[in-house]
């Protein structure tokens, strides 16, 4: 690694997204917006022209690198109550604000996150993020996850009493991210705790998202073939994308069990819609379903902003020195007639 | 009303700020009951995820060397900072402050790294959940 290489990326990333400059498109997106948030999304018009790059075979180029960190919140925050979008001023306000905020240190709270970002990584003030006036990523008036359904929730219960206990017995009761399994590479795409960033890579007949954490890739045929069998469960899902205009469109089934995304089932289904409205942004819109956990499904919006790449190497399990002091730590708990305690068991 | 919304918004911007998960439990791995201060002479930094570890000869007080190592950041974070491996290399005399692994072997977490001069290396680490914790700002 070039000493120029490194003074380019780390000039590059310290750079914040320049508020004023996001805000102000914001007046022609709010009223876009407002005007028909519906819980479906307006299909984009076909063959209509955008801004972005197009790939020889002439379909928007939505390749590059981008990072999902975002100023705006998954789920929007109680105290918000129906108010889905903010105004320009508003939402200038609260992005300044958020990143300008570091996560309370006190316990219960940012206790067992293992760094401050500040100090350890790219805290969102320090890095490329996008903001936005929606009030949170998950649309709609509730702009919240629909409550589980209770028989979902009885089988969340029985799942969580039958480790209880048994967290620390072996790494195959360790959350997969702390095996160095998966990351968020699964779709819907949001944000992790740091290297919140994916490279799109497109060629006829296929789009890969790579993700940087543990390098989850999907490889998503966007050649009108069919899923895969459905005995067949992958942890990022089967996806199969087509356009609709400018606009990729990716179906995602065959999910695992295993990767749950906010207590999804193997029956969660994800239609994403991947627009490049600007050469520096994706534009992002998600459905999120599952039959046996939600009564209805739920949507979600987010700007992607565009970052220098590349992505770089994370392979995760060769240094994850992290389990064995998880586990030699929990031996050395037992022998002093220590239980793993609640908060420590949970580890992620 | 906009002033309204404005404040309740701020209200609400911590939720917001804590991120989805960390790679895995300070809790679980470190004793909040040991903490540490180790001054020594760095040997080794293994650039590796999910996190770096910098390997250092202490000398205790009967004269013996004993090797620690100690936990840092993702090397992906501290490459985009600027940090490189000509950073911190072997034979710098730093000094750590930390918590020592459960089982009470010769790992630590970095709390506080500085170098002997007292500079401070970006290594230092807040919000572990540690019992000296102050809030920040």
């Amino acid at each position: 690694m070039s000493n120029r290489f490194v003074a380019k990326a780390s000039a590059v990333m310290f750079t914040v997204v320049p508020l004023a400059g996001v805000l102000a498109a914001v007046p022609a997106f709010a009223q876009s917006q407002g005007k028909a948030q519906t819980a479906l999304f307006a299909k984009e018009a076909a063959g209509k022209a955008s801004a972005a790059p197009r790939t020889p075979d002439g379909k928007p180029d939505l390749s590059g690198y981008f990072t999902t960190s975002t100023t705006v919140p998954f789920e929007r925050p109680k105290d918000l109550g129906a108010k889905e979008f903010f105004t320009p001023e508003e939402a200038a306000a609260y992005a300044k604000r958020s990143l300008a905020a570091k996560a309370p240190t006190g316990p219960g709270t940012y206790a067992d996150v293992h760094y401050d970002m500040a100090q350890f990584g790219l805290e969102k003030d320090q890095n490329k993020v996008s903001t936005g006036i929606r009030t949170s990523i998950v649309t709609g008036p509730e702009g919240r996850v629909p409550p589980v359904l209770p028989a979902a929730r009885q089988r969340q219960v029985a799942k969580q009493a039958a480790n209880r206990g048994h967290e620390f017995d072996g790494p195959e009761n360790r959350g997969l991210a702390e095996q160095c399994i998966v990351w968020n590479g699964a779709p819907p795409m949001t944000a992790g705790g740091y290297n919140s960033n994916i490279q799109v890579s497109q060629g006829e007949g296929y789009v890969a998202i790579t993700s940087e954490m543990i390098h989850d890739t999907r490889i998503i045929p966007t050649d009108g073939r069919p899923h895969v069998d459905p005995s067949i469960r992958l942890l990022l899902g089967d996806g199969r994308g087509h356009w609709e205009g400018d606009t990729l469109v990716v179906d995602t089934t065959n999910f695992s069990a295993r990767n749950s995304f906010r207590g999804s089932d193997e029956n969660l289904h994800v239609v994403e819609r991947f627009s490049r409205p600007s050469a520096d942004t994706l534009k992002y819109q998600f459905t999120v379903e599952d039959p046996t956990v939600w009564d209805k499904p739920w949507f979600g919006e987010m700007s992607i902003a565009k970052i220098d790449g590349p992505l770089f190497e994370y392979a995760c399990t060769e240094g994850n020195y992290g389990m064995r002091n998880n586990l030699t730590g929990a031996r050395a708990d037992e022998a002093k007639g220590i239980k793993p305690n609640g908060r420590a068991a949970l580890g992620e | 009303m906009k002033k309204i919304a404005i404040a309740l918004a701020a209200t609400s911007i911590l939720l917001a700020a804590a991120p989805l998960w960390a790679h895995h439990s300070f809790a679980a791995e470190f004793d909040p009951q040991k903490p540490i201060k180790l001054t020594g002479t760095v040997t080794e930094m293994e650039w590796i995820n999910p996190h770096s570890w910098i390997h250092i000869d202490v000398k205790g007080p009967d004269g013996k060397v004993v090797n620690w190592m100690v936990e840092g950041g993702s090397p992906n974070a501290l490459l985009r900072r600027g940090f490189t491996k000509a950073s911190l290399p072997a034979g710098s005399e730093i000094v750590i402050e930390g918590y020592q692994a459960k089982d009470g072997s010769n790992r630590a977490n970095g709390r506080d790294i500085t170098f002997a001069d007292g500079k401070r290396l970006f290594l230092g680490s807040t919000g572990t959940g540690s019992p000296d914790e102050k809030p920040e700002k």
